[in-house]
């Protein structure tokens, strides 16, 4: 049996690292993207058992990907990390469809918790 | 001199209405005198004389100069008209006399100096000197009828005589009346300028927004203008109101004096500053009617100056006052503004870095065993949760721009965050006491009111002793109007010194804070119409003052 894949998309390059350090440390495997459109391409051609997005990416925003996501018959659960801590951006992912959110900083036991809680 | 092609001023032409009454009243006692004269003098020439007049004549001239009089009185126009219609009664009636009487050797000559002094004063001196030649002439004529008559044991002398002192008199009284008429008219022209000056003075002064105050040595108000009372607090200035008699004016009458205290050795006598001046809390009833009433705090620009009265005792004091309130809220509104957009980019661009240290720190953490890099990591970690909750509170000053105000019961409000607050510090609910406030209202946004609350008792938690009811949270309504919740802990006083720092952004004691939990928790009130200070203030039943934090509603 496979281990859950998940797909982490931030344009930060360090913190990218650092959540995949994290998710390959809980056993999983993980795929990365920088961009929505990266994000897209790897959401095409693998099946994913949790997106973790940024709200914020160079070509759009992780609302947007939560929205199209939800529009598709099967798709993974995302969740949002949102660099403003506001409730509004978290409501507003919700709204849209989103897993759950976590606010940076990130805190090692709340990121595990929620992916522990997304996986089947 | 009185020249009728130019309309003289108002106050000249009363002067010559005055002048030609006096004239008047002066003829009707001469008038009178003489009728006296010529029934009552025994001798025998006065009595030929009054029958050769005839007593109707007298009377006739008696009733004219009545006439003259009360037409002088009562109907001011044709002033010319008038004056030459008496002198033209009184020559008549003098040269009869004087015909009557027997000519220049009668002395009645003299009589003609009364009309002719009149006339120098009233008329222009063509007028007047006019007037003496026809007397003059008339005396002449008399004189040389006379010499006809008595084939030279007359003479024209004493006439010629008379008519030069006429017309030297004539021409000095004239000469002195146009001096004093051109005196009187400049002392009237600079009247009605100064009258002018001080109207648009006090209309300026009345109707500038500029507080302007004159005050004695004892800080008495002498003199203010409206903007002033409304400065002060004040529905009018009334004499005797002393500004060192009103604790809320105390900021002003300390900054005269520190401004007195430094003029007479530097030699400066003006200055400036700013002071916050607040509505005195209730210490009894009757004071409240004349203390500073404002719906919270004015925040004055003050600038004084010294009036040289050169009199020690006489000292006066002149303040400008500028309210910088109003000019503080659109700074206010424009910093917030700015603040908002730079706040929103420093969150994202600040945040990331901030949660890659703390999250690389974790994971270090898991798989670190030696103690001392194990405490190092707590250290990376600790510090970047502290920059974290920095940026969270100027995220707060970005958000407050938005108000969401509604009216709250400040019973259940409290009450709830008091609650909550206690449930997350894992704090013994008996250590904060909380007044009952059911009943209270105020109009403010709950999320903010939450924020400043929470605020406050984490504060108070740092430095009070953690006993029951070490920390109190308290109603107070100092008059109608006004409603205040007081913060206070058991714990050291703030002193003075740290208080005037208390609120600026950035300032702290605790190594712990993040300085700008105050400085946001009085934003927050601002933007509410509420005021946020630390103040010492007698509890009842307790003479010493103590510090609390004082959040004022103005609702």
């Amino acid at each position: 049996m496979t281990s859950p894949r998940i797909l982490v998309i931030d344009d930060e390059a360090d913190l990218r690292e650092l959540l995949e350090l994290t998710l390959l440390k809980m056993g999983l495997e993980v795929s990365c993207a920088a961009t929505l459109a990266e994000a897209y391409a790897a959401l095409d051609h693998e099946e994913f058992s949790l997106v973790l997005t940024d709200m914020r990416l160079p070509d759009g925003l992780g609302i947007d990907l939560v929205r199209e996501l939800s529009s598709r018959p099967r798709h993974p659960p995302v969740a949002v990390i949102t660099a403003y801590g506001s409730a509004d951006n978290a409501v507003a992912a919700l709204k849209a469809g989103a897993f759950d959110y976590l606010s940076k900083p990130l805190r090692l036991e709340e990121l595990r918790l929620m992916v522990q809680s997304a996986l089947p | 001199m009185l020249n009728a092609a130019v309309p003289l001023p108002r106050g000249t032409r009363d002067t010559f209405w005055r002048s030609l009454q006096t004239f008047g009243i002066t003829r009707i006692v001469i008038t009178v005198l003489l009728l006296l004269y010529l029934t009552y003098n025994p001798g025998k020439e006065a009595r030929t004389l009054a029958v050769a007049l005839g007593w109707e004549l007298g009377a006739i001239y008696l009733a004219a100069a009545l006439g003259f009089a009360l037409v002088s009185l009562y109907v001011r126009q044709h002033f010319m008209a008038q004056l030459l219609a008496q002198l033209t009664v009184d020559i008549a009636m003098i040269t009869k006399l004087y015909v009557t009487a027997g000519g220049a050797s009668s002395g009645m000559a003299i009589l003609y100096l009364f009309p002719l002094a009149g006339c120098a004063i009233l008329a222009p001196l063509v007028l007047a000197l006019f007037t003496v030649s026809v007397v003059t002439l008339i005396l002449l004529g008399e004189s040389g009828y006379q010499m006809l008559r008595s084939a030279g044991a007359a003479s024209t002398s004493q006439a010629g005589l008379y008519g030069a002192a006429f017309f030297a008199a004539a021409y000095m009284v004239n000469r002195l009346a146009a001096h004093l008429i051109r005196q009187e008219d400049l002392a009237a022209k600079r009247g009605r300028e100064l009258h002018l000056q001080e109207a648009i003075n006090r209309l300026v002064v009345a109707d500038m927004n500029e507080g302007v105050l004159v005050v004695g040595p004892k800080t008495e108000v002498m003199t203010g203008n409206p903007a002033a009372a409304r400065m002060l607090g004040q529905p009018t200035l009334h004499t005797g109101f002393r500004l060192r008699e009103h604790a809320g004016l105390a900021p002003i009458v300390q900054a005269l004096k520190s401004w007195k205290s430094g003029f007479p050795d530097s030699g400066q006598v003006d200055g400036s500053c700013f002071v916050m001046v607040k509505s005195e809390p209730a210490s009894g009833s009757s004071d409240e009617a004349h203390g500073p009433q404002y719906p919270l705090a004015a925040h004055l620009k003050l600038r004084f100056m010294k009036v040289e009265t050169g009199e020690p005792n006489e000292e006066r004091s002149v303040i400008f006052m500028r309210d910088v309130s109003e000019i503080e809220n659109q700074a206010q509104q424009l910093k917030l503004a700015s603040m908002g957009r730079l706040t929103a980019s420093i969150a994202h661009e600040v945040r990331n870095p901030l949660s890659a240290i703390s999250h690389a720190a974790s994971l270090l953490r898991e798989d670190v065993v030696d103690p001392t890099h194990a405490r190092l990591l707590a250290i990376v970690t600790e510090n970047a949760l502290r920059l974290d909750r920095m940026i969270e509170d100027i995220l707060k000053l970005s958000r407050k721009a938005q108000v969401h105000d509604k009216p709250l019961q400040l019973g259940d409000v409290l009450d709830g965050i008091v609650s909550e607050f206690c449930a997350a510090q894992s704090l013994d609910p008996s250590v904060v006491s909380i007044e009952d406030m059911r009943g209270y209202r105020v109009h403010f946004d709950p999320l903010h009111l939450r924020e400043i609350v929470v605020n406050l008792l984490s504060n108070a938690m740092r430095y009070a002793s953690g006993g029951p009811g070490s920390i109190r949270v308290r109603a107070r309504r100092p008059r109608k109007g006004r409603f205040e919740i007081h913060v206070q802990d058991d714990g050291t006083p703030i002193t003075p010194q740290v208080r005037a720092h208390l609120f600026e952004p950035f300032y702290t004691t605790s190594s712990k804070g993040t300085g700008l939990g105050l400085y946001v928790a009085r934003e927050l009130c601002l933007n509410n119409g509420a005021m946020l200070d630390y103040e010492y203030r007698s509890d009842p039943g307790s003479a010493e003052p103590t510090g609390r934090f004082v959040i004022t509603f103005a609702n």
